[in-house]
Parts: C-alpha cells; structure tokens; sequence
C-alpha cells in the first residue's frame, strides 16, 4: 500500500518490495560478508534474554 | 567461500520431517523486518512422535545442548525453551533453540493451521509462523524485539494492496507501533480505527493526530508488555536455578 509520508528510510523500503524466498537469499549472502570479516557461527551474547544468565 | 549455516539446518529439518514453525529472528527476516539473524529459533510441535524425529535432526547436526533443561515433553509444555549449539565441523557453533508454548500466543496446532508455508531456494518448502502470531511472540521483555513489531508491520504495510481488506487494517492498527502510521491509517480508515480504539486506547491519540502523546502511550504499552513477560519467565527462571543447583551440588 502507498503510504506517501512514511518514515522509512530508502533502504528499507527496497527491502519491503522483495520477496520473502528474494530476502532469505539475500540475507544469505551476508553471511559470507560476515564470516569474511572474522565472524562466526556463535550468536552476539544477550543479556536481556531470560535465559542469559545460565549461559554465563 | 564461506556458506551460511541457515539452509543445512532448515533442510536437515525437512529431511526427517520435523513439525516445526521457523519463529523469531529468521522469520523475521522472511516478513521483512530484518536483514541477518545469527541462530534458529523454532516453535515445535509436542508430541513423542515429533520430538523422536527433532532429535534424529538434532543428532545429524551434532547439536549439544547448551544448559538446561533436558529436551522433553514435560519441559516444552511447562514453557521451557530447549537450547542447543551445533557441533558439526561446517556449522559448529550455530544455536538452535526450541520452544513449544510462547507466552501470549495460541497453542501450535492453532499457529500451524496459519502458518506460511514459503518455498526457499534450494531447501524447499519452509512452514513458517503466520506474522500475527510472529507479532505477539515478539513482545518480550528484550528491548530489540521491538523495533522488530515495528518493522514487520511496516513492511506488511507497504506489501499490501492499495485496497486492503478490512481485516488487514484492523491487524494494523491493532499492531503497528510506528506513530506517522497509525495517524496516517487512523484519518484513512477512521470508523475502524474508532471501533478498534476501545481495546486499544492509545488510538484515541492517534484519531487526534496528537503524535508526542501517541509515542508516550506507545511506551507505555511497551513497557506493561515487557514487565507481563518478565513476570511470565520468573518461575520459569526459578526452575532452571534449581535444576542447576541440583548439577552442581
């Protein structure tokens, strides 16, 4: 729906017009990125989450 | 190059057939609301059957669990998430985490009979939990799921036709957490948005074009929801200090 005086920025408006399979893809492809930049599979810690306490 | 761990764990699900809704971080990327997400969060169905074949997958990807609790029908049904991290050499590290019952949210044969089912590439045909219920299971007491709501509903949003169904509009201004919207989806549909204002107050603001006092009551509805889950999550919690305390003494 044409929403004329939205707050979204540029970049997230060409996000919303992909498909869910075209998102996925595309999120895939940021791992590579990520993984190249010295990340790894092991997620951020979370400290608001109920159970970040146990996995300390 | 490095390869995302994504499509290995999803397919190895869909390999043994596992009754299982992709939830959290990586649905939302589905629903638009985010771009990259670093685990698997999954809504399972509890069931002998189900949990036979979620760890025949479990056991393909090496997957250990983390802390407690064991994985079990009892712990799932109480609301206890099952937490594991993959041990094989092209995934290791990747968290999976398991839930069965999500707080403010319908029991799963009611989440699988809305669920999207959505053909991804190369691993086939994902069950995935319909955005309503994605919504609700995001207002958690984690300040980051919120932006999430926001996005998803914007994304929805700007997805839908010119002409949406009454149905859809009512989901939005039930939902939406961006102020500009709601006012802009308030003047557009305002005998709904009147109807919907008496189980959601803040529309009031909304209808008045009043956008300070709208944010305020945003928050304020963030802040009752973030405090119901962590009250939600506190005998939870006083179970998994127990169950550690029985380990170590």
């Amino acid at each position: 729906m044409y929403i004329e005086s939205s707050t979204e920025e540029a970049e997230f408006l060409d996000w919303y017009k992909m498909s869910p399979a075209e998102r996925f893809v595309e999120s895939q492809k940021l791992w590579e990125v990520f993984i190249l930049l010295g990340g790894d599979y092991a997620r951020e810690p979370d400290t608001q989450s109920p159970f970040y306490i146990f996995e300390i | 190059m490095p390869e995302s761990p994504i499509p290995k764990v999803l397919s190895t699900f869909l390999k043994y057939k596992v009754k299982a809704l992709l939830i959290g971080g990586q649905a939302c990327i589905l629903y638009g609301a985010a771009e990259f997400s670093r685990d698997i969060d999954l809504a399972i169905m509890i069931s002998p059957e189900n949990l036979e074949d979620l760890t025949s997958a479990l056991k393909e990807l090496k997957a250990e669990r983390v802390f407690y609790p064991d994985l079990s029908e009892d712990a799932l049904l109480r609301g206890h998430a099952c937490h594991f991290r993959c041990q094989r050499a092209d995934i290791k590290g990747l968290r999976i985490d398991i839930i069965g019952v999500m707080r403010g949210v319908d029991a799963f044969p009611d989440l699988w009979s809305r669920r999207e089912e959505i053909e991804l590439p190369g691993i086939g045909k994902v069950a995935v939990i319909g955005l309503s219920d994605l919504v609700k299971s995001k207002k958690t007491q984690r300040d980051k799921d919120w932006p999430m709501i926001r996005r998803l509903i914007e994304a929805d949003i700007h997805g839908a036709p010119n002409d949406p169904s009454e149905d859809k509009v009512c989901f939005w201004l039930s939902e939406c957490r961006t102020p500009e919207l709601l006012i802009l989806l308030s003047a557009k549909y305002p005998e709904i948005a009147s109807r919907i204002s008496e189980n959601r107050p803040l529309l009031r603001s909304a209808i008045e074009g009043n956008r300070e006092k709208l944010r305020s009551v945003l928050k304020e509805e963030e802040d009752k929801e973030m405090e119901a889950d962590r009250q939600y999550w506190m005998p939870l919690k006083k179970e998994l200090e127990d169950w550690r305390y029985k380990k170590n003494n």
